[in-house]
Formats: structure tokens, sequence, C-alpha cells
């Protein structure tokens, strides 16, 4: 609907200078000598201790990481594993963006909507996902999505999306992407308004031309918020009872165990996924909102 | 209040809108009442280009407001001819906020038509000659943000044509433009005006743009507005502003401008 992407500006498009590499060592640093001194550190302090069960060497956790394909204790590997967190979480987050973009721009257009809901939204926003987990589980018990549908077993990687799960990541998804559509929606200018009604548009095309894409940038910054709350919750929840697989229940599993390797193997994912997610928000953010902060 | 009353009497057949007694006030934050309008009497007739000249908060921007239906008054009456309505026959630039920033300008030009339900084909077509007539042709994928203040009013201009508006009303659209960019764009208007027909009610600070464009000048009084001088412009065009004739005008003009009653 918004082809932000399909634009070539005719006339100036010399290629402007690229910025001064040299000038930005720092950042380059950064980015190598500054992890490869920690982790030579690491290595070295490691073989000094001696105790890999409690302090594994780099060479160790490098060679879980390269290899995310062998199987840990039974519970799957180390990318099986992964892809069971992220499933979950598009579920869930999925879900609470659609339910959580609608409710935003109804109730920033209908005042009696807002007015009706919004302390509702006050008492329950500032409540730990987590803490809907007991409640969840007692509600769902370990229910799966397929069950949901009436198959027992799927033999896909969606019999591990208990609904419990999806239900806690709803709630961690749902009240940022709430609440940030509601002040995008809030946001809008009466005169982009005006001038769509001027232009012959009706309520609804309002809503579609004007409400919608004026808080588009508001929505995708709930996205972003949403998606770093599902990753924090499922990880979280997944160290919990009541799990049964995922990255979180594989780091807990090998903690018990003393396989330190896997933990930290398992960390290094966990960050590098919630970094990839966060940044991948970030690009499409700079990517379909070109016109961002440049009204006029 | 005589040549309000010249107004009146000058009911013709041919008007294309009539305002009759409109008033309007604000209610400010401190509770005390703001006169914008009071009693207000003017007539444009059918093709005509009509400029409103008056200082600023007396009431201009008020009147378009009403007359696009975005306001509404708290006394008298507003007409249109026959046949012609707020929906589909009136178009309107704004002072400020004139394009959607989300939209490429081809997107913003096609606007209008989409809400009618026009085919993307029809639409795109029209809106690139129109982009053509005023000369950006070479923008159409452009967003508002990369263009300058003078190609932002020209997309303005094609945005409102687009609907085929037998009414313009245009509220100060050139005003913050450079003299050069100004002087271009007054002549673009008045072009566009002489081929389509319309009527346009346009609203500016500057004297010499209106004596450069009107068939008609009214100048308002300060707050609350009222109509106290009605100049009709009788120059051929495109007009001379260094001609006697040009200057003649812009002085008569002038002078009601700066002893209008307070
Ligand atoms: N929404 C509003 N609330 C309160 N007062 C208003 C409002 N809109 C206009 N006014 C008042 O009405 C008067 C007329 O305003 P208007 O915007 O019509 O002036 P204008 O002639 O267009 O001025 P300018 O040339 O500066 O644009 C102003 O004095 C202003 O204080
Ligand atoms: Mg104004």
């Amino acid at each position: 609907m918004f082809r932000f992407w399909k634009r070539h500006v005719n006339g100036s498009t010399q290629k402007l200078p690229k910025t001064d590499h040299a000038r930005n060592w720092p950042k380059l640093l950064g980015w190598t000598a500054v992890p490869a001194v920690l982790l030579i550190a690491w290595q070295v302090m490691a073989n000094a201790v001696n105790q890999p069960w409690l302090f594994p060497p780099v060479s160790e956790v490098f060679g879980r990481l390269v290899h995310p394909l062998r199987d840990h204790f039974g519970l799957g590997s180390l990318l099986d594993n992964t892809l069971i967190s992220l499933i979950r979480v598009a579920i869930g987050f999925t879900l609470a963006a659609c339910a959580g973009v609608t409710l935003g721009l109804l109730m920033g257009c209908v005042r009696a909507l807002r007015g009706l809901l919004e302390p509702l939204v006050e008492i329950l926003r500032p409540l730990c996902p987590i803490a809907w987990l007991p409640f969840a589980i007692a509600v769902f018990k370990l229910k799966t999505v397929p069950q949901l549908f009436g198959v027992t077993f799927s033999h896909t990687i969606l019999d591990h999306v208990q609904l419990g799960m999806v239900f806690i990541l709803f709630f961690g998804a749902f009240f940022p992407i709430l609440t940030n559509t509601l002040d995008g929606v809030s946001g809008v200018r009466r005169n982009y308004l005006s001038l769509a009604r001027m232009l012959g548009a009706g309520r609804f095309q309002c809503f579609v031309h004007v409400y919608l894409p004026a808080s588009l940038p508001m929505i995708l910054t709930g996205f972003r918020q949403g998606i770093g709350t599902c990753w924090f919750v499922i990880i979280a929840a997944e160290m919990l009872p009541g799990s049964d697989g995922g990255i979180g229940y594989l780091l807990m599993y090998a903690a018990d165990l003393c396989a330190m390797d896997v933990v930290i193997a398992a960390m290094i994912i966990i960050g590098g996924i919630g970094a990839l997610l966060n940044s991948a928000m970030h690009c499409a953010m700079r990517r379909f909102i070109r016109w961002h902060g440049k009204e006029f | 209040m005589e040549t309000q009353n010249a107004d009146s009497s000058r009911l013709a057949e041919d008007f294309a809108i009539a305002v009759r007694g409109v008033s309007k006030s604000f209610r400010s934050q401190s509770g005390s009442g703001v006169y914008a309008l009071d009693r207000l009497d003017l007539t444009v007739r059918k093709g005509e280009f009509v400029v409103l000249i008056g200082s600023t908060g007396c009431g201009k921007t008020t009147l378009l407001n009403i007359l696009g239906g975005l306001e509404g008054q708290d006394r008298g009456d507003v007409r249109f001819a026959a046949g012609l309505n707020r929906e589909d026959s009136v178009a309107y630039v704004f002072q400020h906020y004139t394009l959607f920033p989300w939209r490429t300008l081809l997107r913003n030009v096609t606007f209008g038509l989409e809400m009618r339900g026009v085919g993307r084909l029809q639409r795109n077509h029209k809106a690139k000659k129109l982009l053509r007539d005023v000369g950006l042709s070479d923008f159409e994928n452009a967003y508002p943000h990369e263009l300058s203040g003078g190609m932002r009013q020209r997309a303005a201009i094609a945005q409102a044509l687009a609907r085929e508006p037998k009414i313009l009303l245009m509220d100060e659209p050139f005003g913050a433009l450079d003299d050069a960019t100004r002087k271009d764009l007054q002549q673009l208007l008045v072009g566009l005006w002489q081929d389509s027909g319309t009527t346009v009610l346009f609203v500016t600070h500057s004297i010499d743009e209106a004596v450069i464009m009107a068939d008609r000048i009214l100048v308002f009084s300060e707050r609350p507005g009222r109509v106290i001088k009605d100049v009709t412009v009788d120059l051929p065009r495109p007009r001379d502003s260094l001609s006697s004739a040009f200057t003649d005008t812009f002085v008569e003009v002038r002078q009601a401008f700066y002893s209008r009653a307070g």
C-alpha cells in the first residue's frame, strides 16, 4: 500500500562523498579490536583458571557455535532451539501487532472508546508479562497451537508453541504497540485531516489515508519496543517450569548440567538475535519512513 | 458601510459565492470573545479572480475555512451558485501544511481523485499532466521534504486542480516565497485560471500581488473583518507592474489599506 521504496528523484542523483572511514576509527576499533582484546583476555584467564565447567575457554564456546546443528542432551541443537524461540515470538508478536495497531487506531479516533478502555490499559500495562505465566499455564495447561485446531501432533515446530507462551508474548508486545500507536494517532496534525477532507476524503478514508500513514513512525517504534520485550520475555519464560524447549530452556538445562560452554554459546546467540531484531526494525523504519521528522 | 451596500446590491445571477451577514467569534482561553468576522457581505462572480487583502488577524483564513466547510459561522448565510456544492466544487489551498509528507508528489496530486474512486491509470495520467503544467514533471516521485518551498506550492496548486474545482480558495499560497519565485507562480496561476475558467478567491498581504492578479480586490478592515473597499482592476493581462495605470490602482488600494478604520 505504501510504496515508499519505489522512489527515484530525477535530476540531481550525483553520488555524495562517502563518510570518511579514517575519521571513524573509534567505531571501527569498537567493532574489531575491543572484542578481540576481550576474547583474548577471556581465553588467557580461562586457561589460567582451568575449570571449564565453571569458566570455559573461548575455543570451547566457539566449538559449540560453529556446530549449530549438533544435538545437546537430547534436546535438539542450538539452531533447533533458537528457531523454537523465534517462532513463538513471531506468533505472539504478530497477534499483538494486529490487535495493538487496530485498537490503537480505533482508540485514537473514537473518543468514547479511548475513555472506556484507557483506565484498563493503564492498569494492565505496568504488569510484567512474566507475571501472567502461572495464570496462563493454569488456563491453557500445556496446550499447543496445533491442538487448538484439533491436531494432537503436527510433527512440526509448532508442537513447541504453547498457547500460554503465545499469551504472555502477546502481552509483552501488545502494550508498547498499543500505546505508541495511540500516541501516533493523537499526534496527527489536524491540518492533514482538513486537507484530506477538502480533497473529498470521508471518515473511513481519513482513517486509512491519514491516521494510518501519519502514525506509521510511531507504530514502527511500538513494533521495535514490542519485539524487544518479546525476546526478553520468551527467554525468561523458557527458563521457568512449564517449558519444553527453546534457547532459554536449553540454556537453563545446560546450566543444571554444568555445561557452561553451551550456556555461554546460548547467551551469545540470545544477545545476537536481540541486536539483530532491533536493527532490523531500525532499518525498516529508516527505509519506509524517509519523511519522518521532515514535516514542514 | 457604503461599499458593503454597493456590494450586496450587486447580487447578480452570475454569482459563484455569496456571503451575507456572516459573523464568527472565537472564545479565547481566557474566556473573552474575539470577533473574527462581523456581518460580512461579499460576492464573487463566476469565473472571477478576486483577491482579498487585509492585515494579519483580520479573519481572512476564518472566512476561507467557513467557505471550505471546515468551520461553521455563528450567523449569516453562505451560498454557492446553483449546481455547485462544497464536496465536489470547492478546492482550498491552505496557508500551511499543503501536502501530505508521506506521499510522493504524484500521489499527493492524485489524492483527491483517489478519494473519488477514479482508477489508478486515469488518475496518474491526469496528475502527470498537471505536474507538467506546473513544471514539476521531473519530481513526481519526490517527497515534499525534498522540494523547495516554491516547488511545494506548485504541487499544492496541482493537487487542488486535480479535482477540477469550480471554486478555488487560496490562503496566502505564496506568502513564504522569494520575489522571483512569487512572480513566476503568480503568472502560472493566472495562466491556469485563464485556461480553466475557475472562480478564484485568493488571500494575500501583498498589494502588489493583488494588483498583478486580480479582477477585483476586496480590502478588509482590521478585525473583525469587513470589506471596506472594492476595487475593480481593469488592466489588460499580462500586467506590467511599471505602467502608470498599474501604479494608480496600486495607490488606490494602498490608500484604502492604510486608512482602514480601526
Ligand atoms: N481556532 C481559533 N481559536 C481562537 N481564536 C481564533 C481561532 N482562529 C482564529 N482566531 C482568531 O480570529 C482572528 C482571525 O484569524 P484568522 O486566522 O482568520 O486571521 P487571518 O486574517 O488569516 O490572519 P493572517 O493573515 O495572519 O493569516 C485572529 O485574531 C485569531 O485570534
Ligand atoms: Mg491566515
